[in-house]
Formats: structure tokens, C-alpha cells, sequence
């Protein structure tokens, strides 16, 4: 069983969406071993670290993986438990500020407003109901990451972190002019994101790999959700209006974490046919307003 | 007299080491609240039998406590949402230092010192 693994670069690998779906068992399988496989490589070869992740509820499982290099990651994320959807999301605390200070920050404000100034954003993997899964690639710095997911719990409004879903990943340093990052294969076009809307090539079909990029000023997330039966775009703008209650008109869907100005990341995809929106709900600074509230979300059908 | 009252002392000390005797068990409580362990430093005699107690207050987080003892795999509790209590016994051990650790939250970690 492959928990964290260094493999070849052409292996392919938020602040909350609330997806609001109940509460959970308090009980979880014992741990399985990890392994790190020593994978052949070259001197042009380029290594991207498998990382899989299970997220109960409420906890991540990493299966024993507390380091890994930095570079390329590819974070194999799987809802294993079965009462609300969770993300996972990188938060790096910027220089002068420490684990507890960001998760003390994010686990107080689901939209980032508090984290902005202590942390850098590196994606992760948006919402996923349970049972589901996604692949993020990401490119990690070194240093003392918070893991965590934010959504709100439908039943009390508590972040997933503060029951438990928040853990510690230490990044090590690369050998000095080692290239540690390679892009997955077969790209099929790049997300952009921007103050405040979503850039999204004409032929997106919810399928294969997609670069995600901020060129933005500020941060952002791309939360993909399916649309549930005779609900639209105005539904979610509605539902986040003011304080949500369920039942959301939508599930997670997956997509890329918050990752801050400047960061990209690599979502792996296979949505359903159906109706779905790109959305953003990380808090805008200089008005506390949602970026959903300014725009950012924009819909898609995959036939 | 003096030389009679050391000879009295080593005879003791032997009683539980050069004898084979083994040291009697000893039980460490180690409490897990706010997602931290309130104790990250244990203490225990070498070859003493070791049940560690993990009183577990986090209401509904999960935690467990696993000792990287060196066996595979490392022997842990099972993961269970507070309140909850569990006890894991350990053989004796080795004089050195033992991590011991929540195998779903990297911050919580200790050490066994085993003397």
C-alpha cells in the first residue's frame, strides 16, 4: 500500500466551501503502515512526492506521514467519511508567525480573513462529498504546514478543524539546484483566477488535468459544486447572502484549495454530466465581503 | 559498620536489576485536550512493564497514542473521539528515548524517557 511516495514527475497524479451535508461517529480505523518507495530516477528526472490523504470525520488520516521534500506534491484526497464534505487545504505561516497563530486564525473566521496575514496559501483540494476523492498537485515550500480543513459543520457552525481535522506537515529544504517540480502531463488548459471572477478556457469539460492559477491581487480558491436538481448560480449567491442554512443547493465537487497570489496548482478531474459553478469564498480584506459576493462564481454544464 | 550499611545497599539494588527480577509495572496518564497532550514528558524505569493511559477530553476528536518503540508496527491505542480512555500496555523497554505520538494530529507528540 503506496501512502507517501516519491514517483517520477510524469505520474499524474480553500478557504471552506460549506458544503453543509451532518455530524459524525467518533471511531476510526486503526492506522496503516506508510512506505516511501524509492523510485529509479535520472539526473533530468524530476520527483513528485504521492501524498494520500483520508479525511473522517473529523480527522485526517496521513497514514504516518509526518515530512515530506518540498516540490511537487501530488495530494491524493479521499472523503472516507460520510457525514459532510471536507477539504484540505495548505496554510505555510509566514515568517514571525507559528502553527498555533494560523490555526488559532483559521479555525476562527472559515473565509480567511484572520489567516491572510499570517500564512501563505498552497491549495490543496476543494470540497468532496463523501466517498469522493480528487488529485491537487502543488508545489510546497519548505517549512511547518497547517493541514486542515475550515468548512463549517452543518450542525453547530464549528470549523472541521476545530474537531479535529487539522494536523501538522513538515516540508524539508531540497538540495541546492535540485528542480523539484515538473508539471503533471497532459494539461488541458488553465483555470485563471482574478479579482474577482474566473478566466476558464471555452472547451473546460470537467475532465483530465487543469492548471489553476491566481493572478490576482488577493487570495482565492476555485470550489467546484454540483448544482442540485432546478437550482442555479442565483441559488448560491442567495445561500451565502447571509448566514447559510441547509440544505445547501449544491455538493462539493472538488476543485483547488485557496492558494495565495502568484501560486498555481493542478486539479485532476472527472465531474458527472450535470450542472455546476466555479466558486470562491474566501473573504475580500478591504470590505469583508465574500468574493462570491463580488462576483466570483460562474457556471459550467458537463454534458 | 559503613561497610556493612553498603553491602546492605548493593544487595538491594540488585534485587531488582542483576537478580533478573523484573521492576514492577508503572502507569503514565498522559491527557489529550484542546488537541494537545498535557504531558510531553514521561518517565519510566528500564524493563518495567508500562501501561500508558490516554484520557482522551476532547469531546467527539478523535485521537490515539502510538509509541515508536521500534516494533512493527508501533504499538498504539485504538483511535477513539473523546471522552473516551484507553490503556496500552507495553513490555519493558530499553534504556533511551521513545517519540510517542497522536497518529492523526502531527502536534501532539512527547517523549518516553526510559532510565
Amino acid at each position: 500500500m503506496r501512502h507517501m511516495t516519491r514517483g517520477l514527475g510524469t505520474l499524474v497524479g480553500a478557504v471552506a466551501l460549506i458544503w453543509l451535508s451532518g455530524c459524525g461517529g467518533d471511531t476510526a480505523t486503526s492506522p496503516a503502515a506508510s512506505t516511501t518507495t524509492a523510485v529509479p530516477t535520472s539526473p533530468a528526472a524530476v520527483e513528485v512526492t504521492q501524498l494520500d490523504i483520508d479525511g473522517g470525520d473529523f480527522f485526517f488520516d496521513l497514514h504516518g506521514t509526518t515530512t515530506i521534500p518540498a516540490g511537487g506534491v501530488d495530494v491524493n484526497f479521499t472523503n472516507t467519511g460520510t457525514m459532510e464534505d471536507h477539504i484540505i487545504m495548505f496554510l505555510l505561516p509566514k515568517s514571525g508567525h507559528t502553527y498555533d497563530e494560523v490555526v488559532e486564525a483559521a479555525n476562527a473566521d472559515f473565509t480567511g480573513l484572520k489567516a491572510q496575514p499570517l500564512a501563505d496559501f498552497y491549495g490543496g483540494v476543494n470540497a468532496v462529498p463523501p466517498g469522493g476523492s480528487q488529485t491537487s498537485r502543488l508545489n510546497l515550500d519548505p517549512g511547518e504546514y497547517v493541514v486542515g480543513c475550515f468548512i463549517p459543520s452543518q450542525t453547530d457552525l464549528k470549523p472541521h478543524s476545530v474537531k479535529g481535522m487539522v494536523t501538522k506537515l513538515v516540508v524539508t529544504p531540497a538540495t541546492e539546484g535540485e528542480v523539484t517540480f515538473v508539471e503533471p502531463p497532459d494539461v488541458k488548459g488553465t483555470i485563471d483566477q482574478t479579482d474577482f471572477a474566473f478566466t476558464v478556457p471555452q472547451d473546460f469539460d470537467g475532465k483530465g488535468t487543469w492548471k489553476v492559477s491566481n493572478s490576482g491581487a488577493q487570495l482565492h480558491e476555485t470550489g467546484i459544486a454540483k448544482l442540485a436538481d432546478g437550482k442555479t448560480t442565483s441559488d448560491v449567491t442567495a445561500f451565502f447572502a447571509g448566514i447559510p442554512v441547509p440544505p445547501a443547493p449544491f455538493i462539493g465537487a472538488g476543485g483547488l484549495g485557496a492558494n495565495s497570489p502568484g501560486k498555481d496548482g493542478y486539479i485532476t478531474l472527472d465531474l458527472a454530466p450535470g450542472n455546476y459553478v466555479f466558486v470562491c469564498l474566501v473573504g475580500d480584506p478591504t470590505n469583508n465581503k465574500l468574493h462570491i459576493a463580488e462576483g466570483m462564481v460562474d457556471s459550467f454544464t458537463v454534458p | 559498620m559503613r561497610a556493612g550499611f553498603v553491602v546492605g545497599a548493593l544487595l538491594l539494588t540488585g534485587a531488582c536489576s542483576s537478580s533478573g527480577l523484573t521492576p514492577p509495572p508503572v502507569t503514565l496518564t498522559v491527557r489529550a485536550e484542546t488537541m494537545r497532550f498535557d504531558r510531553t514528558d514521561l518517565e519510566a524505569p528500564a524493563g518495567a512493564p508500562i501501561e500508558i493511559v490516554l484520557d482522551n477530553r476532547d469531546n467527539t476528536i478523535v485521537h490515539d497514542i502510538q509509541v515508536k518503540t521500534g516494533a512493527t508496527p508501533p504499538p498504539a491505542t485504538p483511535r477513539t473521539g473523546g471522552p473516551s480512555v484507553q490503556r496500552l500496555q507495553l513490555p519493558g523497554l530499553n534504556t533511551g528515548t521513545y517519540e510517542y505520538v497522536c497518529t492523526l494530529h502531527a502536534q501532539m507528540t512527547g517523549k518516553l524517557n526510559v532510565r
